[in-house]
């Protein structure tokens, strides 16, 4: 029998989990996957700063509303970057976010020595990085269960400009559906999830929270239905088994024993799924080439 | 369905001092046109003569330097549902997880919103537009498992799908096969018997001069415009191309 808190950490992060995975389809279809990686490293110099800003502004504490609000400024900063130098230099967007993910990161780490040094309590600001899903709350599994009906029900909604905008942007403009306002709503939605997951699974890992699920499951899905489907299910129970595992096994930290466990799905899924699996193709392969031989008496 | 009105209104298309540039570089100089109503009208010209810019541009997908672009006497933004545009195969992302069919469908989508559920009738047209195309029998293939001229057989039909009165198509016959340029010719042909317009960016001349009432010929700026064996006479080839007559007959 699970004690109360596990339920309600495991629900929490489950929920999370199949809002993620749902929206990972998208963020993976729409070449955006790399745009959440910046958006978490980006975060770091945020929470820095907000920790840092915080008994300035007389707050007592570390409140996570200040924690969070630095991290969506400088999420979106890094956002606004990273669309300018493809606007405007000739960086390509792999190369102009690599360079924004890199230099935000750094600046986050400068600023966390800057905690460490002064002595500042640099506890608590480890969890930003690695993830401390296991102090979760019952408010926390509440807003968790909140924002994944929001974000679901949005996800219906716009399903159609999303998959219409992304497949021929320019075939949906002139039949008067913008492409940047599907995106500009994708990417706002992407970002409040991806923010609302870092204090559970850490800056380092919400890339891999939010792009797994779907990595695991694209090969099973001809439509794109089917493959938000199977994504949010296989995101579920990444995370509840994740935060099941780091609950029974002594310091096992639960974000990366989440994206673990995500991980060992994806490969395991690509390895022996039936018929898309390699192993299905490799010996659907070898049947082809035994039948061939036999049949043109070929040595 | 047409109404007699005015010429203003029944203009598919009329082009305006429309012009182009990317940056500071001139792609179309300003260019007046008014596409033919009930024809099927090619537009011809050398790489680089700005043939899908004047498209891309009549569409408001690239902002025109100067100028301005009506449909059927009134902007685009009033008229939408009776204009379909299929761009060139590479500006879609064929890896994209969708049938078929779910692609023949987007066709009803600019009637829904972007809000709107499908209907019966909606999955209906997108069925019979498959037929038509000759691949009612692949409609839950993926798209991207489909051969470049069936993918483009699926762009049409999703452009039939739309009901609209204008087609706009830029290089469908590029890199196809036989069957399906036979296919596509077919359906064309039979687009505009019942009034209404087709215009085709196109490479290959000769089979324009088979398959086109109308072209017009474009470098930069109109060089001929008509019926399509005036439009493309030698003389105006040799001025678009600028290799004579006799050299383009030995490629």
């Amino acid at each position: 029998m699970l004690e109360h808190n596990t339920l309600v950490v495991a629900v929490g992060l489950g929920l999370l989990g199949a809002n993620a995975g749902a929206l990972g389809t998208f963020a993976i279809a729409r070449r955006r996957v790399l745009v959440v990686d910046a958006m978490g490293h980006a975060a770091l110099p945020g929470v820095a700063s907000a920790f840092l800003i915080a008994p300035w502004l007389g707050w007592p504490g570390r409140p996570l509303p200040l924690l969070l609000a630095g991290a969506a400024l400088f999420a979106i900063a890094a956002q606004v970057a990273i669309e300018f130098l493809v606007a405007r230099t000739k960086l390509a967007s792999d190369a102009a976010t690599g360079a924004v993910l890199a230099s935000f990161f750094g600046l986050g780490l400068v600023l966390l020595g800057v905690i460490q040094r002064s002595g500042a309590a640099g506890g608590g600001i480890d969890r930003w990085i690695f993830g401390q899903a296991a102090s979760l709350l019952r408010a926390d599994a509440l807003l968790f269960a909140g924002l994944a009906l929001v974000s679901l029900l949005t996800l219906w909604l716009t399903f159609r400009a999303l998959l219409w905008t992304g497949f021929d942007p320019d075939q949906a403009r002139t039949a008067g559906v913008s492409p940047e306002l599907a995106a500009a709503l994708f990417g706002l939605q992407l970002g409040v999830v991806t923010l609302v997951a870092l204090p559970s699974v850490g800056l380092l890992l919400a890339l891999g929270f939010l792009v797994l699920p779907a990595a695991a499951t694209r090969h099973l899905a001809r439509r794109f239905s089917t493959w938000i489907l199977l994504a949010s299910l296989v995101g579920a129970a990444g995370a509840v088994t994740g935060a099941l595992a780091s609950r029974w096994i002594d310091n096992l930290p639960t974000g990366p024993a989440i994206i673990a466990t995500l991980g060992a799905f994806a490969a395991l899924g690509h390895l022996a799924a039936p018929r898309t699996g390699l192993i299905a193709n490799a010996r659907a392969r070898a049947q082809l080439k035994r039948r061939l031989l036999q049949a043109h008496k070929i040595r | 369905m047409i109404r007699r009105q005015d010429s203003a209104t029944t203009t598919p298309l009329a082009l305006r001092q429309l012009s182009v540039a990317y940056g500071a570089q001139l792609a179309l100089e300003p260019t007046d046109w008014d596409v033919v109503a009930g024809a099927r009208t090619a537009i011809c010209g050398p790489n680089g003569a700005g043939k899908s810019s004047l498209l891309r541009a009549a569409l408001g997908l690239e902002r025109p330097l100067t100028g301005t672009a009506r449909f059927f006497g009134l902007p685009l933004a009033q008229v939408r549902q009776r204009v379909a545009y299929v761009p060139q195969r590479d500006a879609v992302d064929w890896t994209y997880p969708v049938t078929a069919l779910d692609v023949v469908t987007t066709g009803r989508y600019g009637r829904l919103g972007w809000f709107g559920r499908l209907r019966r009738e909606d999955r209906q047209h997108a069925h019979h537009a498959l037929d038509r195309v000759g691949l009612g029998d692949v409609h839950h293939a993926a798209i991207g498992e489909l051969s470049g001229g069936q993918q483009q057989r699926v762009f049409l039909a999703r452009a039939l799908c739309s009901q609209a009165d204008l087609l706009l198509l830029d290089e469908p016959f590029r890199g196809i096969d036989v069957a399906s340029t036979v296919m596509l010719n077919e359906v064309l042909s039979d687009f505009v018997q019942t009034g209404r317009t087709a215009v085709v960016v196109h490479h290959d001349l000769e089979s324009v001069a088979r398959h086109f009432d109308r072209a017009l010929l474009l470098n930069s700026k109109v060089l001929a415009d008509g019926p399509v064996e005036r439009a493309l006479s030698d003389e105006n080839l040799t001025r678009a191309f600028g290799v004579s007559n006799s050299a383009r007959a030995s490629v």
